[in-house]
């Protein structure tokens, strides 16, 4: 564990009263990208998958 | 998450002040509003500093100082992050 | 000093989450004594049902008199010690248990280097006032079923049945006011009010529920016992299915409705996905570290979900109860409440509410012919969520791995696969000792409740039940009052959230909690509670509709 006891940055903290900025949180959305619906229909998919295979091998599925 | 042979490990913290993140240890100390602004600023410092061995990838590992989660939300999950830069000399 | 994790005994000594395996193993460990003829834990103190007097013709068997309204467990169940656990009384028995946790739970205060002082004397405002509305909560206007009048002869008496439910209730209406009305009070409590670390200490204790439920049902019939444990192993599966389905829709659901409907940027939606899909701030935390996002971000989102967490503890316990999935599915029930609740607190306090609700309402209607064995339902509402709390580290770490190569794609960034034991929620290590040991004993030497394993399983009972029973529903008290204490609603008014209050609301109720009794459905459908109406020696099977039977 590596710290540095003179960096004052460190010492008094970070995320407390008027430091923060909360302006990006909601505002600057990003145009949709070919990886994010790589991600969605990944997951999609892989819960179809999982949902199947979990029907079949669950003994108190409903299809059992 | 790869390993390479003959890779110098630095240690270092990283954290964030409500504007900039700095990673530093007893050596160094940079920051950047952003972590592709940081990991340059990682890069010049380290150079500067004469830290870079020459024909050696340096793996900078960053754990992060988990007090930049406020503490009442600390109970529910207590790491942020730790990441590896990899660098080629 | 920098708290960081960089090797895996990281936090041992310092987290909350080991100091809910310490603590919750330490009694777990002390129970287990019973088996040497030691009994180190029937100090606990535990309510009863009570009323100022007994009227004429009563008998002091389910509901008891004022004096009489808390008892140490031991004095029951113990088999070594029972004249003195008898002896202690209410007081002395309420002081004992005072005094043990407050030494146990300061020492972990200390190790996690939080305000001593101003811990203890939190603590104990908060134990004492959680006693309090222990003993109000179990007068038996509030939590009295019929059964309870009727095995106490007591003539007609109107009463809310909502059994221990009651209790949770006020407790958590106590602290609400509290933490919405006396800020100051509320600021001052918060080092002693921590629902995540009093959950996760009582899902340890729960731990021994799990495996002594089978231990229990064996005392009356050696196939239900067998059937108990058939149970529990069931709901394990079912729940790991259940959870990576249900994970693997909400995530994408919510992303998009964030992205394409709210138009919010990729880590803010990533975030908000993590956090309204499955476990809240503690996913809130990992996706916003595994998408890099700034720290803030994850900040406002976890201050949208305890306030959101809180909201579904208060309704979905009704409405799971009295409109859909009722209690003709109770395992479904309870296993989309672990799926849709967020915050392991509000979770396990809103299962435990759920059975309470359901056993209930099941024996209302039946007239007492039908009652359920306590706890099962608020197991299979921990149960899913323990699978969640799993799985959002493996979750994380892909993400980690799709924003760091694919998205954002910094030159030179790498991801340390160790961020997958970082972020594995250590307390669910005590459960499954806890469970797993006790079911050990139960199919071990207590010889699956065969009449040669009898002893040793009574011997084990004997330290199980002042654990699964007293300090579980004591820890789970605790945080019903302390939730209440750190919820501030007004926060739903401050603009900042903006939009994402909305998303959040509608990403909920529209789709998470639907989607989330639909595929509890299909994977729990199959479920049923025994009937264990009766003395403990008439353990009937009326339901046995699975195939367990």
């Amino acid at each position: 564990m590596a710290e540095n006891k003179e960096n004052p940055q460190v010492e008094t903290g970070a995320l407390t009263g008027g430091q923060v900025e909360t302006h990006d949180v909601l505002a600057g959305s990003e145009e949709w990208a070919p990886i994010e619906t790589k991600l969605v229909l990944g997951s999609l998919i892989a819960a179809a998958i999982a949902l199947i295979v979990g029907l079949l091998i669950v003994p108190t599925s409903v299809l059992h | 998450m790869f390993r390479k042979k003959n890779v110098l490990k630095i240690d270092a913290t990283i954290t964030h002040d409500g504007k900039n993140w700095i990673a530093f240890n007893n050596s160094f100390t940079a920051a950047g509003s952003s972590l592709e602004e940081l990991d340059v600023a990682i890069k010049n410092t380290l150079k500067e500093k004469g830290l870079l061995p020459s024909k050696k990838t340096v793996h900078v590992f960053m754990t992060c100082d988990n007090e930049i989660i406020p503490g009442w939300m600390r109970p529910f999950h207590n790491h942020y992050f730790n990441r590896i830069l990899e660098i080629d000399n | 000093m920098a708290k960081t994790h960089r090797a895996w005994y990281s936090g041992m000594l310092s987290t909350e989450d080991w100091w809910a395996v310490w603590l919750g193993l330490t009694f777990f460990g002390l129970g287990l004594l019973t088996l040497a003829g030691i009994d180190l834990v029937g100090w606990i103190a535990y309510p009863k049902k009570w009323v100022m007097n007994l009227p004429d013709g009563a008998i002091p068997k389910k509901i008891v008199p004022v004096g009489k309204a808390f008892y140490a467990l031991g004095g029951k169940y113990s088999l070594t010690s029972k004249a003195f656990y008898k002896s202690l009384g209410p007081i002395g028995s309420i002081l004992v248990t005072y005094v043990v946790f407050t030494i146990a739970t300061t020492i972990g205060a200390y190790f996690q280097k939080w305000d001593v002082k101003r811990y203890f004397i939190g603590w104990t405002f908060i134990f004492f006032a959680t006693y309090l509305v222990w003993f109000i909560g179990h007068h038996a206007f509030f939590s009295a079923s019929v059964v309870d009048l009727k095995k106490s002869h007591f003539p007609e008496m109107f009463t809310l049945s909502l059994g221990g439910g009651a209790s949770f209730i006020l407790a958590l209406l106590v602290g609400l006011i509290i933490g919405n009305f006396f800020k100051p009070l509320a600021r001052y409590l918060s080092e002693a009010a921590k629902p995540e670390w009093f959950i996760k200490t009582a899902i340890v204790f729960l731990g021994v529920k799990v495996g002594y439920l089978p231990i229990k049902a064996a005392a009356s019939s050696q196939k239900l016992g067998h059937v108990l444990a058939d149970l529990t192993i069931d709901l394990f599966i079912a729940g790991a299915a259940a959870t990576i389905v249900a994970y693997l829709i909400f995530w994408p659901g919510v992303y998009t409705i964030s992205r394409k409907l709210f138009n919010l940027p990729r880590k803010t939606a990533a975030v908000l996905a993590s956090a309204i899909s499955i476990c809240g701030v503690s996913a809130a935390v990992a996706t916003g570290g595994a998408v890099r996002a700034k720290p803030i971000v994850s900040i406002m989102v976890s201050a949208l979900v305890v306030v959101y967490a809180v909201i579904e503890l208060v309704i979905l316990p009704g409405v799971f109860t009295h409109l859909w999935p009722g209690p003709s599915d109770p395992m479904v029930a309870g296993s989309a409440m672990g799926m849709a609740v967020k915050t392991d607190g509000a979770d396990a306090a809103a299962g435990e509410l759920l059975d309470e609700f359901m056993r209930a309402e099941v024996e209302r209607n039946s007239n007492g012919a039908v009652v359920w064995p306590e706890g099962v339902i608020t197991v299979s509402a921990v149960m899913t969520k323990i699978w969640i709390d799993m799985f959002i580290g493996l979750w994380a770490f892909i993400l980690a791995l799709v924003w760091v190569y694919k998205i954002e794609a910094r030159e030179g960034e790498r991801v340390p696969f160790s961020e997958v034991w970082f972020r594995f929620p250590k307390f669910v290590i005590g459960y499954f000792i806890a469970w797993f040991v006790y079911l050990g004993i139960f199919f071990g030497p207590g010889q699956g409740g065969a009449a040669e394993g009898m002893a040793i399983l009574k011997a084990a009972k004997a330290g199980a039940v002042p654990v699964e029973k007293g300090m579980r529903k004591l820890f789970f008290m605790l945080t019903f009052m302390s939730l209440g204490i750190i919820t501030d609603f007004k926060q739903l008014h401050e603009a900042k959230f903006g939009k994402m209050v909305w998303v959040y609301f509608i990403a909920l109720f529209l789709f998470i909690i639907p989607v989330a009794v639909i595929i509890a459905y299909l994977f729990h459908h199959g479920m049923q509670l025994p009937n264990v109406a009766g003395t403990a020696l008439s353990y009937l099977m009326i339901t046995l509709q699975t195939t367990f039977s």
